[in-house]
């Protein structure tokens, strides 16, 4: 169960203002070989990832008792699982009956409106009148209080993977009546992903607005494109050019852009004799198999879904720690069957200078002890894990960046692991840290089991209980979409082997995401909705 | 069942066959050897108890005593008290049951062959004539707190057979006392209850003397009502939960007429049946929702959306149902009575012989529960019987109350509201589950004394606890009111209850409405209504026939006022019972006749009615 007071609502919203943009990598994907075979530069783009995650984000409304900037970090800014359903519920309201009975697909422009409407939702309701509002704002007397405004949502949903849930309610609702394909499946045709989907504002004859890199490997397509027609383009053209932003025109055109090849690509958008006022969409076609048929199509590229492990604030309660060094990791490996994380090693008391802690405006606090992440920057995803330490510089955080350190916070609190495959690529048991980072090419040293063998990443503070420590994420979120127990995947090796680390699967229903049919179960909300419209009409 | 006596020492009972192998001597040494022995062989007839013979009526009653007292606090502990008000007039009415169980079910404790175990462990059931209808602990009565005991093991085996087991686990589950975590009794406690109650409670006026309950119910509302009521408005889950968009089973989510709510189901008066329920409430709608082919059993509750309308079953093959009006699905469970729901829509809790905690989700798509083999549910222990739950709107943490309660199942005729007979040591215990941060424990629980009071509900807000305030001869005199205040504190909680009201209405235990503006119950028609319902007095020969099959109507009581309004007008033998609030403000209830074996799933709008009234 969740309680609605513990999540974003819309007087929350209202005041958060809408999500952060999280600026994706898009070139990230040309790099994967280089990922997968070299820890220290996965590590390296791991870090520039939680960087830009953690970026302060300005509050949509001014607190009038803060001193300002009030801001808060990008991922806490995401969609909660109570958005979520409250965006697919005005979503689905707003069809026609007959577009309900069909099961007709949202427009972009509808989601761009619902993002918008949530943001301004709390103006409408009956319950929250003008000066509960503003009194509501005015009890914000403190910055742990103003991060408390983002509630304590166990998952965090950015925009464009939102965006791409809702839109493929179809398909997940196909899943749900028809159960997810097989794990041998072939999926058949191309596979259509979105990359970059932007709303374009422009003025006549503005400067020329450029996107990109986009990377594409061998066989795929770009295709460039303006959500909108006729007078909203205003005359506009856009263009693709090849490896650099001034690199040769593959192509130009007043509507859409397709261009074939392995190599980088930018888009440039130039605005006409009127003004421009519609989206821009880059999306990619790849011959290989649609891996994601519980959904529309994978999610683009600059998809976000966070998991955090908050941990409530008692007066006399503490936080357990654990050591994450290569003694402390060989010994946990040897009880993983049975222990997992197992015992703590000792137990902190941190204060807010120390540990992510906020406070909700019915007074309760929180510290924040993990955050799980994944970046569909790459097409198997960005796997990476957060956790607090109360020996942060040792070990996982030893590569910490100064970029980490210099972020207004406690972060530099906090430890990483990262994983981009199922199995390990880098021939480096140490990842080459053995010289700037002793502790961790120990670490790593500890739980590498050599090329071609299951990767590694598992946080204490989320992968809690048995053989969930030596898990690498990726592994048991193959599965996602799919009906099966986290137990069973992680503890049952003749099916899923290496505590469910090795691929076992051909294809990936819901491309990796568990958001839908687990934990608060989205798809499950999506199907109660249409069965409840489907009785009143 | 046939009432009798409430006098002590008529119990007559067949003592000689109660002596099947012990022998008659008893004594501490002979009942340790007992208590100490492995099981025995299946086929060696143990004792059902051990007259105490040996011991005067005064150490009689004061070890008797002793073990009904018990000690509440801890795990592990026995006592009779965390549930039962003990009072000489439970305590009367426990021995007459007594006597009806032995004269009428347990009639040859030597079970001599199966047709005899057979018959005696059916008299047991609810519906003796229906094999497959649940063991009732009223039957058993005291000699419930031998359930777990050889004889009964002994009976089960006899009568079943090899298979006994399934049988006997019902049995356990549904009638040992006393129930969750608490210790049974053990041969030799049971040999001293048994004892007093067959020698007919001897010195009981002596040894249970009482301080005597209130004797009037002064009728008041304080300004902290209107303050909370004016705050939960606002903010309590019926404003938050139209906030969040929850789906209200049977209404057009775009329409903000609640009054067209339910409108594709057959209305009251519609069928000749159903013609003059409503009452007193201009323009009230009562749609029939639903028509069970099974009795329920003690209280409904249902889901703050209302798609979901659970209670324990009497009949019908399942232990209990929860309907999904949505599916048109009474989905079978193995949870015994007593569901509670969530106010923010998100769980249930049902009772077994412990508490479990499901997801509401669950209900959505699964065709029975089984309880502890899915993985949307949790067992908790920390909860007794009779509990009621609610939501802090601002904190989060959800609360649990429970406490001495006296059991109303509606069965058959019923001439009397339930009594109210709590003790001068009656406490409501209170029971948070914590948000951990990523999920919900049951926290520590927090007994608080209520003396005199019981079947205690909490409201939806949580910020309220109602309490049946016994008066003279275990007698209701009305309803107290309390505001509850919670504080963090380092072990937990501390809490404070202030009286804020008191309504001097009587009838079964209420449920608040998710605004706590309103309450709503049943009263069982007495005499005393009958010039509320139309006649010149109990007298008069037309109200013969409510004198005789019994009736139960609803009853609205404003929070704000204490105003009452009774809102339907039910025939003899026609019972409304255990309404409730959904989110939205419609109540629901139950419509029994007596002798059927059907009920009906009912909504009013009267609430709504006479809100949209007083705002005119």
């Amino acid at each position: 169960m969740r309680s609605s007071s513990q999540a974003v609502l819309a007087e929350d919203r209202n005041i958060l203002g809408a999500p952060g943009t999280y600026p994706a990598d898009t070139s990230l994907r040309a790099r994967t070989a280089e990922l997968n075979a070299s820890q220290k530069l996965r590590r390296e783009a791991a870090w520039q990832s939680v960087a830009k995650l953690l970026q302060p984000v300005e509050f949509g409304q001014t607190i009038p008792n803060l001193s300002s900037p009030n801001t808060i970090p990008l991922w806490q800014s995401f969609y909660g699982n109570d958005e979520a359903e409250r965006l697919f519920l005005h979503l689905f309201e707003g069809l026609s009956p007959a577009e309900r009975s069909s099961q007709t697909r949202f427009t972009p422009v509808s989601i761009d409106d619902a993002f918008g409407w949530n943001v301004n939702e709390v103006e409408g309701l009956a319950n929250w009148p003008e000066e509960r509002r503003l009194a509501y704002l005015e009890a914000i007397d403190s910055n742990a209080k103003l991060t408390g405004i983002a509630g304590v949502d166990q998952v965090g949903i950015n925009p464009p993977a939102l965006r791409h849930i809702v839109s493929s309610y179809p398909e997940i609702l196909r899943c749900i009546a028809d159960a997810p394909p097989d794990a041998s499946d072939e999926g058949p045709g191309q596979s259509v992903q979105e990359m970059l989907r932007v709303p374009l504002s422009l003025a006549a004859c503005e400067e020329a607005q450029l996107f990109g890199p986009f990377a594409l490997s061998q066989g795929e397509t770009l295709q460039a494109s303006f959500s909108g027609s006729g007078q909203e383009l205003g005359g506009a053209t856009l263009s693709v050019h090849a490896n650099s932003p001034t690199g040769q025109m593959e192509c130009e055109s007043d509507t859409r852009c397709e261009v074939s090849g392995e190599r980088e690509y930018y888009v440039r958008v130039l605005p006409g004799p009127e003004p421009l006022s519609a989206a821009l969409q880059v999306d990619y076609k790849s011959p290989s198999s649609n891996w994601s048929s519980c959904l529309n199509k994978p999610f683009s590229t600059d998809s976000v879904i966070v998991k955090a492990s908050w941990n409530r604030i008692f007066a006399s309660n503490t936080l357990p720690t654990y050591k994450t060094s290569a003694d402390a990791l060989r010994r946990r490996l040897a009880d993983n069957d049975t222990e997992g994380w197992g015992q703590e090693d000792g137990t902190a008391d941190p204060g807010p200078d120390a540990i992510y802690t906020m406070e909700l405006p019915n007074g309760q606090r929180y510290r924040l002890t993990g955050l799980h992440i994944m970046t569909k920057e790459l097409d198997h995803w960005q796997w990476i894990s957060l956790w607090w330490s109360d020996e942060p510089d040792l070990d996982f955080g030893q590569d910490r960046p100064q970029s980490i350190d210099d972020l207004e916070g406690p972060w530099s609190n906090y430890k990483m692991c990262a994983v981009s495959k199922f199995n390990e690529s880098d021939p480096l048991p140490g990842g080459g840290f053995e010289q700037s980072a002793p502790d961790l090419a120990n670490a790593l040293t500890s739980v590498y089991q050599g090329v071609g063998q299951p990767s590694w990443c598992s946080n204490p503070y989320i992968e809690e209980g048995s053989h969930n420590m030596a898990t690498n994420c990726i592994g048991c979120h193959q599965h996602g979409g799919t009906t099966i127990a986290s137990e069973d995947i992680i503890g049952m090796p003749t099916l899923y082997p290496q505590n469910g680390r090795s691929q076992v699967r051909n294809n990936f229903p819901q491309d990796y995401s568990w958001v839908i049919s687990r934990g608060e179960q989205l798809g499950l909300y999506f199907k109660e909705v249409v069965a409840f419209f489907g009785v009143q009409e | 069942m046939g009432m009798l006596s409430n006098s002590p020492g008529l119990l007559v009972l067949p003592l000689a066959a109660i002596f099947a192998c012990s022998g008659g001597s008893g004594g501490d040494t002979a009942d340790a050897a007992v208590d100490a022995m492995p099981l025995p062989d299946a086929f060696i007839l143990p004792a059902f108890f051990t007259p105490q013979d040996n011991l005067s009526d005064d150490e009689l009653a004061t070890q008797a005593l002793a073990l009904i007292n018990g000690d509440e606090t801890g795990a592990g502990a026995t006592t009779c008290t965390a549930c039962h008000g003990i009072t000489k007039q439970r305590l009367f009415h426990w021995r007459a049951l007594a006597d009806t169980t032995m004269s009428e079910c347990l009639t040859d404790l030597t079970v001599p062959n199966q047709t005899v175990a057979l018959e005696m462990l059916n008299c047991l059931r609810q519906d003796p004539t229906d094999p497959t209808s649940a063991f009732s602990p009223e039957k058993a009565s005291i000699f419930s707190t031998g359930a777990n005991l050889r004889w009964f093991e002994y009976a089960f085996r006899t009568a079943y057979g090899e298979g006994f087991q399934t049988e006997y686990d019902q049995f356990i589950d549904r009638v040992a006392m006393p129930k969750g975590t608490m210790t049974p009794y053990s041969q030799t406690e049971f040999d001293v209850l048994a004892s007093w109650f067959t020698r007919g409670l001897p010195l009981l006026d002596e040894k249970l003397p009482e301080d005597p309950p209130p004797t009037e119910c002064t009728p008041g509302v304080s300004a902290a009502v209107a303050t909370h009521v004016a705050d939960t408005t606002l903010n309590g889950w019926r404003a938050v939960n139209k906030q969040n968009g929850i789906l209200m089973f049977g209404c057009d989510p775009k329409s903000d007429n609640v009054f067209d709510c339910l409108s594709s189901y057959e209305q009251a008066g519609d069928e000749k049946y159903s013609k003059d329920w409503a009452a007193n409430v201009q323009d009230q709608q009562i749609r029939i929702l639903r028509q069970n082919n099974y009795i329920s059993d003690f209280w409904t509750r249902s889901s703050a959306d209302g798609r979901y309308v659970g209670h324990g079953a009497q009949t019908g093959g399942a232990r209990s149902r929860i309907v999904d009006l949505q599916r048109d699905l009474a989905i079978p469970g193995t949870a015994f009575y007593d569901p509670s729901f969530f106010p923010d829509n998100s769980g249930f809790m049902f009772q077994t012989s412990r508490a479990y905690m499901c997801n509401q989700s669950l209900l959505a798509t699964t065709e029975s529960i089984t309880y502890n083999q899915e993985s949307e549910c949790t067992i908790s222990n920390e909860i007794g019987l009779y509990q009621h739950v609610g939501a802090n709107v601002s904190s989060g943490d959800y609360w649990a109350v429970a406490g001495q309660f006296v059991s109303d199942g509606g069965h058959g005729r019923v001439l009397s509201d339930p009594d109210a007979g709590f003790s001068g040591g009656s406490r409501v215990k209170f029971t948070p589950f914590i948000h951990d941060g990523t999920s919900y424990s049951a926290g520590e629980e927090h007994p608080i004394d209520i003396p005199f009071e019981g079947d205690t509900i909490i409201s939806a807000s949580s910020k309220m606890i109602l309490s049946r305030l016994r008066g003279p001869g275990d007698n209701q005199l009305g309803f107290v009111m309390r505001e509850v205040t919670t504080t963090e504190t380092q072990a937990g909680y501390d809490i404070e209850l202030n009286e804020v009201a008191r309504y001097c209405f009587n009838g079964g235990k209420p449920a608040f409405s998710y605004d706590d503006r309103w309450l709503v119950l049943h009263h069982y028609i007495g005499n005393a209504d009958a010039v509320d319902l139309g006649y010149t007095s109990f007298s008069d020969p037309e109200f013969e026939s409510y004198r005789n099959n019994g009736s139960a109507n609803i009853y609205l009581i404003d929070t704000l006022t204490g105003q009452v309004t009774r809102i339907t007008k039910m025939r003899a033998g026609e019972y409304a019972l255990f309404p409730h609030f959904r989110s939205d403000g419609w109540i629901y209830f139950m419509v029994r006749n007596l002798g059927s074996g059907s009920e009906r799933i009912v909504a009013s709008d009267a609430a709504l009615r006479l809100e949209a009234a007083s705002q005119n």
